[in-house]
């Protein structure tokens, strides 16, 4: 078990290689640098950089060495000047951003605004975001599935499947889209997208938009396993020797129900972590995701990289953690 | 409720014993017309299949066709907007910051992002086939090689990747060839393989250690035979399947690069490009003008809606009908 969970970390180590391989390669081979892009030129209209200005920028992050000499530079690290060694990206270092003088790619993931906690980060704005939209997904969907399976072929039962079978055909960011253009629409008293975040009702609707698929897979699948377990063995035994409904139902039926439930949770987790830029750029919410499109309009490269390489180990790691309960869940596994 | 003789549930649109045997496929149909989802799923596509190709013959106005005079006009149901202008007849749903008809807008969107989801797909599909049969038949060190490959493509937020090879190729010459739909075409074969080969392979590796398979080898059929006639024949029903469900992906991954505003290339002159504009297109507009004019994200979210689910519908038939053991699976 320990072997196999040593073995598949070391197998992150080249997948996250190649991701940042193909995320540099890519972002090089773009034409134009960080300090020409169409925006800075909307930005200054008229007035274009000028060739020394230029160079020395070039010079100073090292964008006029060769490209091989570059990624070894980030990935690795490089001497600098006086001769001194810099180390890279295996040293955690994820380099400077460009867009924002004398601020580092850490600092603008990681660092929260002067005086808050470190949980006021991007980074954490975005975990907490995609942590909430799981909590949310999970105490709606699993009470609609059991409902659902328990009222099987009524009304509130077909209800129930229209709606899960909408959430997991019809992409998040189309159900956001469709909520906003309709509650404008209405004409609703508060704004959909709000100016602070510091008020905890207002992550509700974006969480709710972020987790909404995640809330249908999750009652289609607690809908599914409670059928099977209703008709097994052990529920008649339940009824036979004269139990409560409601100890059937929590006791005996909700909890062998819940075993696959248990097991959507690791992939929907990673799948809310990444969806969630899309999401959180709709309604303005200042995580990770609105920060990876605005480097990449800006060509901020260290920080594209670097948030590439954050989402990718987040759900190789997420991946690897579910792997491992697995392992703990179920014997088999573990034998291997 | 008794729950000692349970009959057992007659699968809708089984066929009877005695009717005349049909081929695989035909009875697939027959059986998939039966389902209610399935045929309001069919229908709907095949609406919006008929809207693409007769774009021309259905939209009511050039969608290029700049109006001066009647710009930001709301639906024509509207009596005054935010605007406090009236909706016209003429426009069913209003026009945008231009002038242009949003409803003909609509048609010729519709044109291009079936077109996306239509075609992409078989080529990803061919691609993903190749690769899984590949590593799968060939299995050992060489599968294994393939398949780890396979893990790496996985594990790249697909989104991610396909922002960055969007704004790679967008200055440059490919990237402007058909107004940016080489590149969205390129992306979109590029990661999409990689799903559907991961399937095809495990399928494979099941299929090829079966009987059938043996007896083949033992009368001396070739590699090549044998992965033609006994082994791709039994992995084309999953194949189907993840199709079904891979055309609507292809078409949201447009949309989510329209909505982004790195989509296709805006078009001005109709001469410039067979294609005017796509869903993700219209995203991007209705985007700038959700205060005012909600309509015009409200109308092609609708029908990226619809068609999602119209082909999660049949997705889903074709898989209670081909496969149900794949239910996990896709």
């Amino acid at each position: 078990m320990v072997l196999l969970l040593v073995r598949r970390l070391f197998w992150a180590v080249p997948v996250l290689f190649t991701v940042v391989a193909v995320a540099f390669l890519l972002l090089h081979a773009a034409p134009g640098g960080p300090w020409d892009t169409r925006l800075q030129k909307a930005a200054m209209p008229g007035i274009s950089m000028d060739e020394a200005t230029r160079k020395v920028l070039y010079h100073r992050f090292s964008l006029d060495k060769p490209l091989w000499r570059q990624f070894v530079r980030y990935l690795f690290g490089d001497l600098d000047e006086n001769g001194h060694f810099v180390c890279g990206l295996i040293c955690g270092d994820l380099g400077p951003s460009y867009r924002q003088r004398g601020n580092t790619a850490q600092n603008m993931l990681f660092g929260a605004p002067e005086g808050k906690p470190f949980w006021e980060s991007c980074f954490f704005y975005s975990i907490r975001l995609a942590l909430l939209a799981l909590l949310i997904a999970l105490v709606v969907g699993i009470p609609a599935g059991v409902t659902a399976a328990l009222k099987q072929d009524t009304w509130i039962d077909h209800g129930i499947t229209l709606i899960a079978t909408l959430g997991i055909s019809v992409p998040n960011f189309v159900i956001g889209l469709i909520l906003i253009a309709t509650l404008v629409s209405a004409g609703v008293g508060f704004s959909v997208v709000p100016r602070t975040w510091s008020d905890p009702w207002v992550w509700i609707i974006p969480a709710v938009v972020l987790g909404f698929g995640t809330m249908a897979a999750t009652a289609r699948l607690t809908r599914a396993s409670m059928l099977e377990v209703m008709r097994a063995d052990f529920v008649r035994t339940a009824r036979a020797k004269g139990l409560a409904e409601q100890t059937i139902v929590s006791a005996h039926m909700l909890r062998n129900a819940l075993i696959p439930v248990v097991t959507l949770l690791g992939p929907a987790l990673a799948e809310l972590v990444a969806g969630s830029f899309v999401i959180e750029m709709m309604f303005g919410f200042p995580g990770m995701g609105r920060l990876y499109t605005d480097s990449v309009i800006w060509k901020d490269y260290p920080l594209i990289l670097s948030a590439t390489l954050l989402y990718a180990a987040l759900v190789t790691l997420v991946n690897l953690g579910v792997d491992f309960a697995y392992g703990l869940l179920d014997p088999r596994i573990r034998a291997r | 409720m008794t729950r000692f003789a349970q009959p057992k549930r007659e699968e809708p649109g089984a066929p009877a014993l005695s009717q005349p045997s049909h081929g695989l496929w035909t009875d697939v149909w027959h059986r998939l017309v039966r389902r209610k989802r399935a045929v309001f799923g069919l229908a709907v596509i095949a609406f919006f299949a008929l809207v693409a190709v007769l774009a021309p013959v259905l939209a009511p106005h050039d969608p290029l066709q700049l109006g001066f005079g009647h710009t930001f006009l709301p639906p024509s149901w509207v009596k005054e907007s935010a605007t406090g202008r009236v909706g016209d007849p003429q426009f069913l749903l209003g026009t945008d910051t231009a002038g242009r008809d949003i409803l003909s807008r609509l048609i010729y969107g519709t044109r291009a992002s079936m077109f996306i989801g239509l075609s992409t797909t078989p080529i990803v599909a061919v691609v993903g086939t190749l690769i899984g049969l590949g590593a799968g038949y060939a299995g050992g060190r060489q599968g294994n090689l393939i398949m780890r490959v396979t893990d790496v493509f996985y594990a790249f937020p697909a989104i991610m990747f396909y922002v960055l090879i969007t704004l790679t190729l967008r200055e440059t010459a490919f990237g402007k060839w058909m107004n940016g739909l080489a590149t969205l075409l390129l992306a979109l074969v590029l990661i999409g393989w990689v799903g559907l080969a991961r399937l095809t392979c495990s399928a494979v590796l099941s299929i090829k250690e079966s009987q059938f398979v043996e007896a083949a080898r033992s009368i001396g059929a070739s590699n090549r035979r044998i992965v033609a006639r006994h082994v791709l024949p039994n992995c084309l029903s999953l194949i189907v399947i993840w199709m079904a469900f891979a055309i609507p992906r292809m078409i949201m991954i447009e949309a989510v690069l329209g909505y982004l505003g790195i989509g296709l290339i805006p078009v001005v002159d109709s001469s410039q490009s067979f294609f005017v504009t796509t869903w993700g297109g219209l995203f991007l507009d209705g985007r700038m003008a959700i205060n005012t004019h909600p309509i015009m994200l409200l109308a092609p979210t609708l029908c990226v809606a619809l068609v999602g689910m119209a082909f999660a519908f049949v997705g889903d038939a074709l898989r209670d009908v081909l496969d149900p053991r794949m239910r996990n699976l896709i």
